[in-house]
Order: structure tokens, then sequence, then C-alpha cells
């Protein structure tokens, strides 16, 4: 049944008030064609670059076949970049799914609310500390995650709410908080590290390597080991944090729990490939609009959709102006700043207003 | 059923509940009634478990209810908001299986509050009324096939039409006669007198009457209840 004038909501306000619940498409289907597509982008992304190679003799060379120079591109290369894409941008839409079920408002994306900046502070503090190890930025960038996270919700909550305006302007307090963190660990740093910050404060996937994956591969799997079990309750939270407890949600131990996870998503997302924006706002907004809000859907195919979006989004940043590289925040927040402005414009963040 | 001892609730240097002690049976359906501030919304939240007192105890079916794990929790009480702050776009059948994940039963409450034919609407496009409807469904769900649990519903009726108020009291009566304990925060005199067994009446923190609704709400009581006049209120009903 639609009502007049919803047609037109329809159209820009699917997210949650249209009737057309009718057409939110089957989770195993989304999943199936996500799958697919993110399949089909990463052997064009792996094809495309200063050498290209054709689709069929990308996946010989992932069969093992072909010439040394195709599997010496795709393996060592190029197939290192497309997972870290992969686990990067689910990690990204996974943690922001996740915060804005915490928050109860699909603004919560970790750059807005200043997860990604705390992130960045620890990351580049490990740095300019000359803690050295492949696990020392990831660990400290996880550290910074979580201490913004639980600040920014600390701020925000407020007899059992969590206000958006808190939110996004303790997020703005936030991200100049620990920008001014950030400024003065570029003046406590020596040359060398100056440059190897410079170079990973751009966000890009370039310094993607073997270690790189698994060093973003745990703490990502971590994450997702924990974040299935939370799935309905995190969906018991939308009634509000006293109704959630109403119908037997430890409200505490689940936010404690979901803000661990996305921490660990967040902080090794940034650790490895600086702050990418927008990620975490766009894809569960787009996720919402095809399977509806449960979380035991909307988490799995958040991180698909994720995933195929940032693969898509550095395939774009490393061949639009070839032999140059654009860095990869540039494209997320090409695509997400629209969404952004149209979640805005519908009144989606105001919603949840005190 | 619902034993409580000794409540007393301070917050900022005032005290919100005095002393309280009641007790209230299954079956029973107890109106809290009394004007704003007078600690009924406090007093929900202390039975209910939302809240800890500062003194006192209160029992849930012989157990503190302060000691049960939320899981325990939900499994002996439900409870009705004023209002819902729910925006994301499930669907009705889907609000209800937030409070009981079955989807027979979440259909079979819908059906109850006459809601069956929105099972698959989504909820942020129902009216205020539907979707206290589908709330109150979905604490329905939440009680269903349990026994002795208690309810507590806070001003059910507020966005409610004459005849869902009705429907509001048929199933208040129905859930009682389940077993349940029913608590009822209402400021409409008319709903309390056709719904309750009892009335609670609350003045400044404390129990100024505890009668069946005839006694209670008589216009002495309720003129000190609120501190008006009593003239004046007789002439009002």
């Amino acid at each position: 049944m639609v009502r007049p004038g919803l047609l037109f909501q329809r159209r820009f306000d699917l997210c949650t008030r249209a009737p057309g619940i009718g057409v939110r498409i089957a989770p195993s289907r989304a999943l199936g064609v996500l799958a697919l597509g993110g399949a089909l982008l990463a052997v064009v992304a792996l094809g495309r670059g200063a050498v290209a190679i054709a689709p069929a003799r990308v996946v010989a060379a992932l069969a093992g076949d072909g010439s040394a120079q195709d599997l010496a591109i795709v393996w060592s290369i190029r197939l290192p970049r497309v997972i870290l894409a992969m686990l990067v941008g689910g990690a990204l839409a996974t943690a922001g799914t996740t915060l804005q079920a915490i928050a109860r408002n699909p603004l919560a994306d970790p750059t807005l609310i200043g997860v990604s900046g705390g992130a960045a502070l620890g990351a580049v503090a490990s740095l300019v500390a000359g803690v050295h190890g492949a696990w020392a930025m990831p660990v400290a960038a996880f550290a910074g995650a979580q201490v913004t996270t639980l600040v920014a919700l600390r701020l925000a909550r407020v007899d059992h709410r969590i206000s958006a305006v808190t939110l996004l302007l303790g997020g703005v307090g936030l991200a100049a908080l620990t920008g001014a963190g950030y400024g003065v660990m570029l003046y406590l740093a020596d040359d060398a590290t100056l440059r190897s910050i410079t170079f990973w404060s751009l966000g890009s996937l370039g310094g993607a390597t073997w270690p790189a994956v698994v060093a973003v591969a745990i703490p990502v799997g971590l994450a997702a080991l924990v974040l299935p079990g939370l799935a309905r309750d995190l969906d018991r939270l939308a009634l509000g944090e006293l109704e959630a407890a109403h119908v037997g949600v430890d409200v505490d131990r689940v936010v404690r729990r979901a803000a661990l996870a996305a921490s660990l998503a967040v902080g090794a997302a940034v650790a490895l490939c600086g702050v990418i924006g927008f990620v975490g706002l766009v894809v569960p907004y787009l996720g919402r609009l095809a399977v509806g809000p449960g979380h035991r859907a909307l988490l799995p195919v958040a991180a698909l959709g994720g995933a195929a979006l940032l693969v898509a989004a550095d395939l774009v940043a490393r061949t639009a102006v070839a032999p140059a590289e654009l860095p990869v925040g540039v494209v997320t927040a090409a695509l997400g700043a629209p969404v952004l402005l149209a979640l805005v414009r519908n009144g989606r963040g105001r919603e949840a207003l005190p | 059923m619902i034993v409580a001892r000794g409540i007393t609730v301070r917050a900022g240097g005032a005290t919100l509940l005095a002393e309280l002690d009641l007790e209230i049976r299954g079956g029973e359906v107890v109106a809290l009634f009394g004007a704003n501030g007078a600690g009924k919304s406090t007093l929900l939240a202390v039975l209910a478990g939302d809240r800890a007192p500062d003194r006192g105890r209160v029992e849930l079916a012989g157990v503190d209810v302060r000691e049960l794990s939320p899981r325990e929790r939900a499994i002996r009480r439900a409870v009705l908001r004023q209002q819902s702050t729910l925006t994301a776009a499930y669907t009705a059948v889907e609000v209800v299986r937030l409070g009981r994940d079955d989807p027979a039963i979440a259909r079979a409450c819908l059906a109850e509050v006459e809601l069956a034919a929105f099972a698959d609407r989504a909820y942020p496009t129902l009216s205020g009324g539907e979707q206290q409807r589908v709330q109150l469904a979905r604490v329905l769900a939440q009680l269903h096939g349990r026994r002795d649990a208690a309810l507590f519903l806070d001003e059910p009726a507020a966005a409610l039409d004459l005849r869902q108020q009705a429907l509001i009291e048929t199933i208040v009566s129905a859930v009682a006669n389940r077993g349940h304990a029913v608590v009822i925060v209402a400021h409409d005199p008319r709903l309390i007198a056709r719904c309750a067994d009892r009335v609670i009446v609350l003045r400044r923190g404390r129990v100024l009457a505890d009668a069946p609704p005839a006694e209670a709400l008589a216009v002495p009581v309720v003129a000190r209840a609120f501190d008006v006049d009593a003239a004046w209120l007789a002439t009002r009903s």
C-alpha cells in the first residue's frame, strides 16, 4: 500500500520511512550479488595498472598459471593491495554499522565522531616514540580508537540516551584534540619519521604487502568473531537503551563489546592505511536500504559491501590520474559526502535528538 | 508477586520516595495516581528494576529484582514506556520480535492489539497511536505463555483515541486474568476507574491512599493529592 506523498519520500528517505520495506532484498541474494560483484571488481583491479593484464590471464595467474611477469605482478604487487582494500573496506563499514547501532544514529561514522582521529594519533605517536615492530602501529591505533570511542560515547550519553548533537559536536571536539596531539607529534618527529608519517597520512593502500595484510586480518578477524553474537542485541538497542534492558539486553556489556570490536576494526584500518572517511557512513546507509536495519543481515552485507566499495575506490584512485595516484580517501569522500548531505537533508540525524 | 519494602529514593537533596511499602498480587491491576512529581514514575522505575532505591528492596516472585540479570528480569516483567524513540526502519512485526523472537507469537500479539494487517508495514510510517500499540504488542509478546510475571505501563493511553483506550482496558484485564500483576501509571481518572482494582495515590513520595478506585478517587483524596480546592474539583467532576 502506498500512501499519498510517500512516493516522494521513497526516493529520498528509503532508509527508514518508506513503506518500501517491500523493496527489501533477501539477505542471501544481497550477499550473493555483493560477493560476485566484489570478485569481478577484484579481477578487474588485479588487471589494471602500469602493466595491463587481461582478465583471463588474471584468473590464470591466480590459479598459478601464466608468465613469470604476470605471476609476479598479480601475486606480489596487486593481490596484497586488493585484499588489503577488502579487509579495510569491510572493517570500516562494519565498524560504522556497529557504532551507528550503539549511537542509534546513522550519522555515527568513525571519522565523524572522532574515532579515526584517535586511531591516527595513536599510530603517529607510536612512530614518533620509535616503537618498532609490525604490531606497534596497529596496537597503538587500536588504543587510540578505543579511548576516543569510549570518550565520545561517555560524552554523548545522558540518561540512557545518546544525543546526536552531543555525539557530533563531541566528535568535532575530539577531532580538534587528536588533531592537536597529531601536530605535537609532527613537531617532535625527526625528518625520517616525518617522511613516513606524511606518506602514511595520505590515506593510501599503497603500502600493501603480505605482512600488512596479515597485520590487518588478525584484528579484523577478532572483530568478526565478536560481532555476529551481538547482532540481535544491537537490533534491540534500536528500541532505546532502557527499553533494550527491559527486553533483556545487558546494555553496558553489549555496548562495551561492540565498541571494542569497532575499535579493533578502525584501529587496524587506520594503522595500515591512514584515515579513509565515509566508507563507514555510505555502506551501512545503502545496506539498510537493501536489506533493512536488522544486524544479522546488515553486518555481513556491510562487510562485503565495504570490501567491494574500497576495491572500486582504490581502482579509481590509482588509475584515474595514472601514472600519479589519488589518495583513496579523496575518492571515498567524493562518494560519501553526498550521502552525508542526504542524511542531513532528510533529518535522519535529527530524529535521535533529545 | 511484587513486594516492596522500605523504598526510599533521594536525588539532589530531595526525597522522591519515603519509606514506601507495598504488595501487589498476581492478577491484580494497580494504578499509581498523583500529581506531577509525586513519585509515580520513580516508583515504577524502582519496581521494574531500572533504578536501585537508596534504601529498601523490591522482590518479583520472591527474588530481589536488582539481583537478577537483565535476561532473568525480562522473563519476570515487561515495561511499556510512555514514548517510543525507535526510528529504525523495522516492520511492525520485527519490532514485536525485539521483545520475543518468535514470529508466530509476534503476529498473534499484533492481532491482539488489532494491528494484524499492519504486521509488514514500516514502523516509522505508522501513526503515534499505531506505534504505541505495536510497542504494546511487543510487551505482550514478552509475557506470552508466562505466568506470574509483572507488567508495568507508563501512561499507556496517552497517545490513543477513545476506541484504542477501550482496547487498552480490554488488554489490561486479559493480562491480569492470565495471572500477571499489572501496574499502570495514569493521569486519567476515568481510565483508572475502569481498569484498576486498586489505586495507590502518591503525594510527595508518600502513599496518601491505597484503596479501590471508588474510595481513592473520591474528591477529598484527589483534592489533597493535587493540592487543589475540593469545592472547585467537585464542580469539575
